[in-house]
């Protein structure tokens, strides 16, 4: 179960970063 | 006696993750650390960091939330490459996203801060249709968004919804079965 939480945690951050980057205007900061 | 199973690791299987985090730590330092004089290096990495991004989804192909993040990323990545490495938004798009604070000492063809934005006049704008034109609610993390972001967006909720239940599957195959 423990290597299971950590794989989905690994999975949301790679996807969380995937449309963070691809978005053309993501307002970062100020 | 319960057989009990090694626990699974979920079916939803992403493989280059390190391609994304790599792509991702690329944007924070530009937009972030900045490159000083170096306009030109924003310019290459912004390109390049969505190369990596479209390895990925190649990589990755088979989950159709992706392949749908693939097609938002590659539209954004035409407007970028045909605008000079950077995505266009006009100075009227940027007042009416509520956004006119950013415009303050910028000239048109500059980098607007913090941002993956460039400023351009809508006449000196290729591929419009495909640049930051939608505009959403001021205080919005995306007050400005594009058609590719569009399909990005639909994209992610496929993605999570793929994850999630696939998550969902995993752990309901771990219990003991009653029979």
């Amino acid at each position: 179960m423990k290597a299971r939480l950590l794989y989905l945690a690994y999975s949301l951050a790679v996807v969380a970063a995937l449309a963070a980057t691809s978005i053309a205007n993501w307002r970062f900061g100020g | 006696l319960t057989k009990r199973r090694l626990p699974a690791i979920s079916r939803f299987e992403i493989r280059f993750g390190w391609l994304v985090l790599l792509a991702f730590s690329a944007q924070l330092f530009v937009i972030y650390v900045g490159t000083g004089e170096a306009e030109t290096f924003s310019r290459f990495i912004f390109p390049l960091s969505y190369v990596l991004l479209g390895a990925f989804v190649v990589l990755n192909w088979r989950h159709a939330g992706l392949l749908i993040i693939g097609v938002g990323l590659s539209l954004n990545f035409l407007a970028i490459v045909a605008n000079g490495g950077l995505m266009p938004a006009s100075p009227e798009r940027l007042v009416a996203a509520g956004r006119a604070d950013d415009l303050a000492g910028l000239e048109l063809g500059e980098p607007v801060p913090n941002s993956k934005n460039v400023l351009l006049a809508d006449d000196d704008t290729h591929l419009r249709f495909l640049t930051d034109r939608i505009e959403v609610a001021e205080e919005s993390p995306f007050p400005l968004f594009s058609l590719g972001d569009l399909f990005i967006f639909a994209g992610l909720i496929l993605t999570l919804l793929e994850i999630l239940l696939s998550f969902s599957q995993g752990a309901s195959r771990d219990r003991p079965s009653l029979t």
